[in-house]
Parts: structure tokens; C-alpha cells; sequence
């Protein structure tokens, strides 16, 4: 099982949904683009640039994201921060990411015999 | 052109970043590429910058940071959350059955058809298989070329329909269409359309040779006027390939959908119009052929054979289209009774 082509594209789709939740709960202390980019790489979380740029205006269209360009430093920069709707989902897709995890481990035969 | 913001950066104004935010811009809808812009532009210039702190020089900097941000073309279709493929998952199906089973029925009856002419008409067998070759690949790249042009009208048309309807509303079986079970889908309707279209295809090549009425000299006249070949013919022959292929297409939605209808609607008025006009004006049958069994007053524009012809093609196309329509509140009929 250590084939990486099969592998990936499973892992992928695993991820693919963490992304929102990930921005959003990084988010809650405002940030650009290229800087949450590479916040989510060093937290162990790699995203496309080209996924995460498109997927913060749509969240923003949302309103799970409030935007605000900082005009202050020599390079203007839209600075995003999670909404209190945003804030709301944050917790919802946690509490559903935590319940993933306890089905998953409910599921395992290991588990299943220690538990009863 | 450009959207540049009054007081966008220019740190990273390159020309190969210019025409990677260029590519990706013309893609996306024309009232978010200013934002766009100049957000994309912040963030090359911010991962240029990450990558020259950690000793890359800016040109290769430059050229990773864009490989990164990968084909401008996807970009883009992320913005715009467009599809990128000219025809979807929805109507592919059909549109791959539609092709095979017109290019089957099609061509061969072309091929056949010219050969037996052209043998009739006294060339040799060689050259008569060859002109039928010709022809039948000069009408393979018709029918494949209107054949995709109608399914792309009828998937944008179904997939713009399905996103508009199905978004920001919870889903429900009540969405559901009713439509006849699998087993009850009928391939009748377009065997017959194609059997049909074939049918009259041969008989407008058949006429121009096979014809009952000969000339004092013997030679066969046309039943239909020479002029219509310039454009005429090429046209309806083309509406002709046109309504084979959207009958396919509903094959595959397999229930009523109002694009399917609306082009048919098209269609069929695409056909008549034209035809009914030339008819009354008698410009369909060839006068020579009414001279010659006797009839000269059947030339007259607007003669009573000419006006009953046009009447009656009138009323069935009238008739096809308030059929086309009519499916649609039987069905919502069913829907509220269920």
C-alpha cells in the first residue's frame, strides 16, 4: 500500500474539504494570501496556490470572510479575517471533523474489542 | 486591456508575469478582474519574495513562483468556477451515441448512393467508389462538426438550467422529474427520425438522375428547381442533420427539458420559414417538370397546389411544436399529483 499514484489522489480527496476549515480557523487572526499559503505549508497542511486564492474570494462572497486592503506597506495587500458567521462554521466543522474521527476509530476492529 | 488600480504595486511588473496575469484575466468575468488583478499581483510578488529570501535569483524566483500558481486556464476557471469542457458528463453519453449511430446510417447511404450514381451516369467503377469516398468524408465532416455544435448548445443550456435551479436550495425528491422508467425509454422516436432524414436525403440525390418525367430528348428533369442547390438544399439538409442530432440529445436527458425544447422550437422554424416562403413563391419543384406534364399555371407564385402545399406544412409544423411544448405541462401535471 505504499504505491504514492494510488495514494495520492486518495489523500487529496481526504484534504480537499479541510481546506475551508483550516483557513478558516487560521484566519481568525487576519492574513494575506501568500502568508496563510505558507502558514498552512508549515503547519503541515500544503495547499495550491491556485485553489486557496479563488477559494478565499469565494468565502468571501460567503461572508464567512471579511476582506480589507492595507494600503500601508510598500506592497498593498488584501488582508482576509473570519467573520463571525465564519467564526460559527469554524466550530460546526470541527465538532463534525472530531465525530469523523470517533466514527472512524468505532469502525476499527482494535477499538471495537477494547470498547465493550 | 488593462485594469491596473491607481495605486497597484509595480515591484513585480514583469513582462512574464504581465502575461501570466493577462492569460489568466481575459478568462474571468470582466467586473472581478480589477480585484483579481491586483490581488494576484500582491501575491507573485509576495511568493517572488519568499523565494529570493531563501537564495533563489529573482528570474528563477519568478518563473517557480508562476509554475506554482500552475496553467493560467485553470486558475481562472477556479475564479470563475467554470467548467472546462465543451460538453459535460451530462449529454457526453449521447452525444458519442448520436455520432456513431448517424455516422453509420449516414455515410454508408451516401457512399451507396453516389457510387450507383455515378455507375448510372457512366463513369468508371474506380472513379465512381473514389467520388463516393470524397463525398462521404466531405459529409463525415458536416454532420460531426453540427452534430457537436448542437450538443454544445444543449449541454451549456442544461448545465446553466441544473446549477440555476439545484443552487441555494436544499434538495429534495420533489425536484425529481418524472420520467419513464430506463426500460421504457423509447429509441423509436429518433430510429424513425433518422430512417426518415435518410429516406429524404436520398431521394433530393436520387431525384436529380431518377425522375418519371423525361424530357422530348429523353433526359430525366429534376422534380426539384435547379436553384435551390446554391443554398437551398445545403441549408435544409443541415436543419435536417441538426434535428437528428437534438433528437439524440433528448434521448440521453431522456424527459422534457425547456433547452431541448426551445431549440427544437428553433428548428423546426428554422426549416418551415424558409420552406413554406419558397413554396408559395413555387420556387420548390422545378417549373420545367410542371410545363412538361402540362400544368404551366403550378409556376405562379401563389397558385392554389403552392398556397394548400404551404398551408398544410404550416399547420404540421405548428402542430410538432405545440407537441413540444405540451410534454411539458403533462409532466408538471404529473408532478403535482404525485
Amino acid at each position: 500500500m505504499d504505491d504514492p499514484d494510488l495514494v495520492a489522489p486518495h489523500r487529496q480527496e481526504l484534504r480537499r474539504g479541510s481546506v475551508v476549515l483550516a483557513s478558516l480557523i487560521a484566519l481568525e487572526t487576519p492574513g494575506y494570501g501568500y502568508g496563510l499559503l505558507d502558514a498552512l505549508e508549515r503547519a503541515g497542511l500544503p495547499v495550491e496556490a491556485n485553489t486557496l486564492y479563488p477559494l478565499l474570494r469565494r468565502l468571501e462572497a460567503q461572508g464567512l470572510l471579511t476582506s480589507e486592503w492595507d494600503t500601508s506597506e510598500t506592497r498593498p495587500r488584501k488582508f482576509y479575517r473570519t467573520s463571525p458567521d465564519g467564526i460559527q462554521l469554524a466550530k460546526a466543522l470541527r465538532r463534525e471533523w472530531q465525530d469523523i474521527g470517533a466514527a472512524l476509530d468505532r469502525l476499527t476492529p482494535d477499538t471495537k474489542e477494547t470498547k465493550p | 486591456m488593462t485594469t491596473t488600480p491607481p495605486n497597484s504595486t509595480s515591484s513585480a511588473t514583469t513582462p512574464l508575469t504581465d502575461s501570466y496575469i493577462a492569460a489568466t484575466l481575459r478568462r474571468v468575468p470582466l467586473g472581478q478582474r480589477a480585484e483579481i488583478e491586483r490581488e494576484l499581483r500582491a501575491s507573485i510578488a509576495d511568493a517572488v519574495e519568499g523565494r529570493t529570501e531563501h537564495g533563489a535569483t529573482p528570474g528563477t524566483a519568478e518563473f517557480d513562483a508562476l509554475s506554482d500558481l500552475g496553467d493560467p486556464a485553470r486558475l481562472a476557471a477556479n475564479y470563475s468556477g467554470r467548467t472546462l469542457a465543451l460538453i459535460g458528463p451530462d449529454t457526453y453519453p449521447s452525444y458519442l451515441t448520436a455520432l456513431k449511430v448517424i455516422s453509420w446510417t449516414v455515410l454508408p447511404i451516401v457512399l451507396v448512393v453516389v457510387v450507383a450514381i455515378s455507375i448510372v451516369q457512366g463513369k468508371g467503377i474506380a472513379g465512381a467508389i473514389f467520388g463516393g469516398i470524397g463525398q462521404a468524408i466531405m459529409v463525415a465532416v458536416y454532420l460531426g462538426f453540427f452534430v457537436t455544435l448542437a450538443f454544445v448548445f444543449v449541454d451549456r443550456g442544461v448545465t446553466a438550467r441544473e446549477f440555476a435551479t439545484h443552487r441555494g436550495s436544499e434538495w429534495s425528491p420533489k425536484f425529481l422529474h418524472v420520467e419513464a422508467p430506463p426500460t421504457a425509454r423509447s429509441w423509436a422516436e429518433p430510429a424513425w427520425s433518422v430512417v426518415g432524414s435518410i429516406l429524404l436525403i436520398a431521394a433530393v440525390v436520387a431525384q436529380r438522375t431518377l425522375s418519371p418525367v423525361t424530357s422530348a430528348s429523353g433526359t430525366p428533369i429534376q422534380i426539384l428547381a435547379l436553384d435551390l442547390w446554391t443554398i437551398w438544399i445545403p441549408y435544409f439538409l443541415v436543419v435536417i442533420i441538426a434535428s437528428l442530432a437534438l433528437d439524440f440529445a433528448r434521448l440521453g436527458i431522456g424527459r422534457w427539458h425547456p433547452v431541448t425544447a426551445m431549440l427544437g422550437t428553433l428548428l423546426t422554424l428554422a426549416g418551415t420559414v424558409p420552406f413554406v416562403s419558397l413554396m408559395w413563391q413555387a420556387k420548390i419543384v422545378n417549373p420545367a417538370l410542371w410545363r412538361a406534364v402540362g400544368h404551366p399555371e403550378w409556376t405562379i407564385q401563389g397558385n392554389w397546389l403552392v398556397l394548400t402545399v404551404a398551408l398544410v406544412v404550416a399547420l404540421v409544423a405548428l402542430g410538432s411544436i405545440i407537441e413540444l411544448w405540451s410534454k411539458r405541462s403533462r409532466r408538471q401535471g404529473q408532478v403535482a399529483s404525485a
